[in-house]
């Protein structure tokens, strides 16, 4: 099993489209941290017009914190594009390209093959979403330092960094988001093991998190019902981690529908893999 | 007591309306070449997949040292695969690729430098699989079969796509390998792979097969005859004065001729008395097979 494990992550770690997520978000987040930076006085003055009614302002509100608040909360919608990435074709490729005729002649079982591969799809996913997290984080904090963070609820939210643990809420935010990227990808690892190419599985991906994120936002009755009940109706979870309070009750929903979700992809997936004819 | 180390029982594989495998029965001898001979499409690479598991969805039984062994960790343990075209992780080397199946088979990478240098690569160890031409494909796949010493080789179509010192470096390496006491599963659409390196075969025909049979038989029930001479006319006169063969062919300085009765090489020397013979061969009878089973 650990071999299994080993060799999956030889075969994915290889791969240079692997990286290709890194890369986009190594070189992004600074672009954006520096339009922080110098376009600052502009944000700064939006902020003032919403607080002057309300606050005394003193100092600039546009920090590492705010900085890395709007940028995850802004590409956060476009991580299920990265996501998708090693699961749409850690089964569709190798069927396509036929190493499986070479991989499952050898004395393996097709369950621990597949649960190597999940266990890699996992593990990418949450290396993926930790870096984005804890670069923006770090890039930001390193180029406009820390303080108050004004967020957007119920209005405008000032946290203060160490009373109201500002850290431990972008934990939280990742720890969720996190969730919900893995759905996605095992969402792509179904289709993935239904499909003769790579191509097909991201694109039914993105189809379906693109209508959810229709049903997330369109005000019609009918979509704010099912929307607890459907993964992407939490896609935004991440802003919900700064509410005051903290909205466990919410978090808690969407931990068991990622569950839920999961699990049901999980099932199909395996017992398509594990029924499959490799004749490609 | 029979030496047959594989049975195949009734396999039948249907793919949506159409029928692959149609009860295909039929025993393989142990230490022999035993080839699958068939057009493409008649379903010789379905059978070699259903072997190692990678198809799941057939019925019949396979039985390998009189057991049943269907969907068996046996056949893959004892077994090794090329199944169609050579498939490698293309952006790692030749190494790496193996190091990933001997890993997963349990086999010391020591053994890794051993097979690569039986087939001729040690020396393109480390380049990536992508820049190898399709031949060197070939004998990677061919190592990777290797890899953990199995009892029976299956290598399905291993000369399709090799240029002519390909097949034949290829025929050599099967030979190698039987010589060194391994039974070899042999499937290809070209009878003369057939007829030079098996030693028996069967004939797959629209997912049905004929009886398996020794090359030996099928040499020894031919009548049919090569003939090459520098004078043909004269040959020609000489054969058509005997009543005992019949012309088939003639092709440049090669004369097809079948004899009713059993003769022998010593027979066409007595008929063709006086002219110069360069080449004297019998010809198989597998065309029939192939044509008319």
């Amino acid at each position: 099993m650990i071999s299994l494990f080993y060799n999956e992550l030889i075969k994915v770690f290889y791969k240079r489209r692997t990286y290709i997520s890194f890369i986009l978000i190594t070189l992004l987040i600074p672009l954006i941290v520096y339009g922080f930076q110098y376009g600052a006085l502009s944000l700064e003055q939006k902020l003032s017009d919403q607080m002057q009614d309300i606050f005394l302002t003193a100092g600039s509100a546009v920090n590492g914190f705010l900085a890395a608040y709007i940028i995850i909360s802004i590409l956060i919608s476009q991580m299920p594009f990265l996501s998708t990435i090693v699961p749409s074709e850690i089964i569709s490729g190798e069927y396509s390209k036929g190493t499986f005729r070479i991989y499952l002649t050898r004395p393996i079982s097709r369950t621990k093959l597949f649960i190597s591969k999940v266990a890699v799809v996992l593990l990418y996913t949450t290396i993926m979403m930790l870096y984005f997290f804890a670069y923006t984080i770090v890039v930001s904090y390193l180029v406009l330092d820390s303080g108050l963070l004004i967020v957007f609820h119920d209005g405008l939210l000032a946290l203060e960094p160490n009373s109201d643990s500002v850290i431990f809420r972008f934990f939280l935010g990742f720890a969720f988001s996190n969730m919900i990227m893995i759905t996605v990808s095992l969402l792509c690892l179904m289709f993935s093991s239904f499909s003769k190419n790579s191509v097909t599985p991201i694109i039914s991906t993105i189809s379906i998190v693109f209508i959810g994120a229709a049903i997330l936002f369109i005000p019609i009755d009918i979509f704010q019902l099912v929307n607890p009940y459907i993964f992407t109706g939490y896609m935004d979870i991440f802003l919900k981690t700064f509410y005051k309070p903290i909205p466990y009750e919410i978090l808690m929903d969407c931990f068991i529908v990622c569950c839920i979700w999961s699990f049901l992809f999980l099932t199909i997936a395996y017992f398509n893999f594990l029924r499959r004819d490799m004749i490609e | 007591m029979s030496n047959d180390i594989i049975r195949f029982e009734k396999i039948q594989k249907q793919y949506g309306d159409i029928e692959a495998l149609k009860e295909v029965s039929f025993s393989i001898p142990e230490n022999s070449i035993f080839g699958i001979l068939g057009a493409n499409g008649s379903g010789k690479s379905t059978l070699m997949k259903i072997l190692p598991g990678l198809i799941k969805k057939w019925s019949g039984s396979i039985f390998y040292n009189n057991e049943l062994a269907n969907d068996s960790e046996v056949m893959k343990k004892e077994f090794g695969y090329l199944i169609e075209a050579p498939t490698f992780y293309e952006y790692l080397s030749a190494t790496k690729n193996l190091e990933l199946l001997a890993r997963i088979s349990g086999v010391n990478h020591d053994r890794i430098s051993h097979v690569l240098e039986l087939v001729g690569l040690i020396d393109r160890a480390k380049d990536k699989v992508s820049s190898y031409s399709y031949g060197m494909k070939q004998r990677l796949g061919i190592a990777q079969v290797l890899l953990h010493d199995p009892r029976i080789v299956v290598l399905d179509e291993p000369n399709n796509g090799l240029d002519p010192n390909g097949i034949s470096d290829m025929a050599k390496l099967i030979k190698k390998m039987h010589l060194n006491g391994k039974t070899i599963i042999l499937s290809t659409h070209n009878l003369k792979d057939v007829e030079n390196i098996c030693t028996h075969f069967t004939v797959f025909r629209k997912g049905r097969n004929s009886a398996s049979s020794s090359i030996n038989d099928l040499f020894k029930t031919s009548n049919r005859w090569n003939i090459m001479v520098d004078n043909v006319d004269l040959a020609v006169k000489a054969i058509s004065e005997n009543n005992s063969f019949e012309i088939i062919d003639i092709i440049n300085n090669r004369i097809t001729v079948e004899s009713t009765l059993d003769v022998s090489i010593k027979h066409i020397n007595e008929m063709l008395i006086g002219i110069n013979i360069y080449n004297i061969s019998k010809e198989s009878n597998l065309i029939k097979y192939f044509h008319n089973d």
